[in-house]
């Protein structure tokens, strides 16, 4: 499945946005204009879904509803969302999830639905608030998406937000596990438990999915060889490859050897071929990269994906110029996001004449969409030109 | 007066200062997006892009002549085999931007 369009309101720094979205969604935009904000919508909806989430937990999580809703919304106090979702790119819409949320005004100040739909094919699939809400408003509380024995007739977006994944691989959790000790984050989105969770794949996926992830590493990592997945005499698990270099017997290198970059890499790929026809959730994969491996890396998705019976979908945030080098990033893959004073606003790239017109001229997508989200007054320093 | 969006292309920040400064001056545009292209080079393999989205919009360019034997040569080179699109304003400093500056002795010394 893939979200075609998103509607939210009153969501952190965004007022109001309505966006149709592609098989791959770049995000990109100046520090602090909500690039993550626009990311944890998603995090949010798997949130609700996921085993030990739910509505109030979510919403606990992220500091309560004060905390979610957008500071420019002063008068409306509702948090909307509305998710439509096709089963692949091209094909009629076929679930519609929609949210309003809001706060309890006396007592505990809990969060509660407002209300809560889903059309399937366009039929009314859910409307609430139904009957049984009416005689008890304390089953606001939840939304029926969270809960097994309501929602049988629309598992599949239950599923769906459950598969969401979000990947921000920080090598220095892999490199010196014993430095971070504690019982890590749910669902490990920084990769502390990688290793870990490779043990636990099945061996022969594991080995398919590691010699795929050598083959893409040719371009970027040439002299690294032979990848692959060891344990030590204690059990632990590893990552183990061939350094070709000036000394040909050289031993084998563990992941604590491995340069970040190198790791980065690995963790964002198996996550790209796990992820599957999911959503993948990218944050800034081009930390640690050498610009020249970055400008591979839509070249890498996309090949990826295609790949893939069901391409997925990707969402990536990025402040990276050398990764929207890539001439075949399309305009309306670009969502620039700029911050106003009635909140963050976002605009597809192509949804602009000029952005667009540049881009059939055959201005690389880079050049085109960053002068659009620099800020205007970097040059205030040059009082030079005060002539 | 409607001012006419226009789009910087330069080769540095310094240039799109002297550019904004000199836009301003004629009251006549207001600047949309600049293009630092970092180099000259950059700009010299992207003019004729630039050149063709300028049927639909307003550009000023700006680079240096620096070894370049004069400006209209430079332009004929650059633009060869096309016509530069009127709405694309191709402007050479010779031999630098920052000679102009330099130039303007008074301001200059103001600055120290």
């Amino acid at each position: 499945m893939i979200v075609t369009g998103l509607e939210v309101k009153n969501w952190k720094n965004f007022k109001h946005i309505k966006l149709d979205l592609q098989d791959i969604n770049f995000l990109i935009g100046p520090n602090a204009s909500g690039k993550s904000n626009f990311i944890d919508i998603f995090r949010f909806l798997h949130d609700i879904v996921k085993e030990g989430g739910g509505l109030q937990k979510s919403i606990r999580d992220r500091g309560g509803i004060s905390k979610i809703r957008c500071l420019s919304a002063r008068k409306y106090p509702d948090v909307e969302i509305t998710i439509s979702m096709a089963e692949k790119a091209g094909s009629p819409e076929s679930w519609v999830y929609s949210v309003g949320i809001m706060q309890e005004q006396r007592g505990l100040h809990r969060p509660y639905l407002r209300y809560e739909k889903i059309l399937h094919n366009n039929k009314v699939e859910l409307t609430r608030p139904n009957l049984r809400d009416k005689k008890d408003k304390d089953q606001l509380l939840r939304t029926y998406l969270e809960q097994p024995t309501v929602n049988q007739s629309f598992r599949a977006i239950n599923q769906y937000f459950e598969s969401y994944k979000y990947f921000h691989i920080i090598p220095q959790l892999i490199q010196h596990p014993q430095a971070f000790t504690g019982p890590g984050m749910p669902e490990d989105p920084y990769g502390q438990h990688f290793l870990e969770y490779l043990a636990k794949t099945n061996s022969r996926i594991r080995k398919t999915r590691l010699d795929k992830i050598q083959s893409a590493l040719k371009i970027a990592v040439p002299r690294l060889k032979d990848l692959a997945f060891v344990q030590d005499e204690f059990g632990y698990p590893h990552l183990e490859a061939q350094y070709d270099h000036w000394r040909p017997n050289a031993g084998k290198q563990r992941e604590d050897q491995f340069s970040d970059g190198t790791l980065r890499l690995i963790g964002l790929l198996w996550s790209l071929i796990e992820s599957g026809d999911s959503l993948l959730l990218l944050e800034e994969p081009e930390l640690s990269l050498n610009s020249g491996i970055i400008r591979n890396l839509v070249p890498i998705i996309f090949e990826i994906q295609q790949k893939k019976k069901n391409p997925g979908q990707v969402i990536i945030s990025t402040h990276s110029w050398d990764l929207l080098s890539y001439s075949g990033i399309s305009g309306d893959e670009i969502f620039i996001i700029s911050p106003s004073s009635e909140g963050s606003k976002i605009k597809i790239a192509s949804a602009d004449k000029k952005i667009q017109n540049l881009l059939d001229s055959g201005i690389q997508p880079s050049d085109v969409v960053f002068p659009e989200v620099t800020p205007k007054n970097l040059d205030a320093q040059l009082t030079l030109l005060e002539f | 007066m409607e001012k006419f969006l226009i789009n910087i292309i330069c080769e540095d920040v310094i240039h799109e200062a002297v550019i904004k400064k000199i836009l301003d001056s004629t009251e006549l545009f207001e600047v949309d997006s600049p293009y630092v292209e970092g180099k000259r080079s950059n700009i010299q393999e992207k003019i004729i892009k630039y050149n063709m989205s300028a049927e639909e919009n307003n550009f000023f360019c700006l680079v240096d002549l620096d070894f370049d034997k004069c400006a209209p040569s430079l332009i004929k080179e650059w633009f060869d085999g096309f016509d530069k699109n009127p709405r694309l304003i191709f402007r050479v400093a010779v031999p630098e931007v920052e000679s102009w500056l330099i130039a303007d002795t008074k301001n200059f010394a103001r600055f120290f």
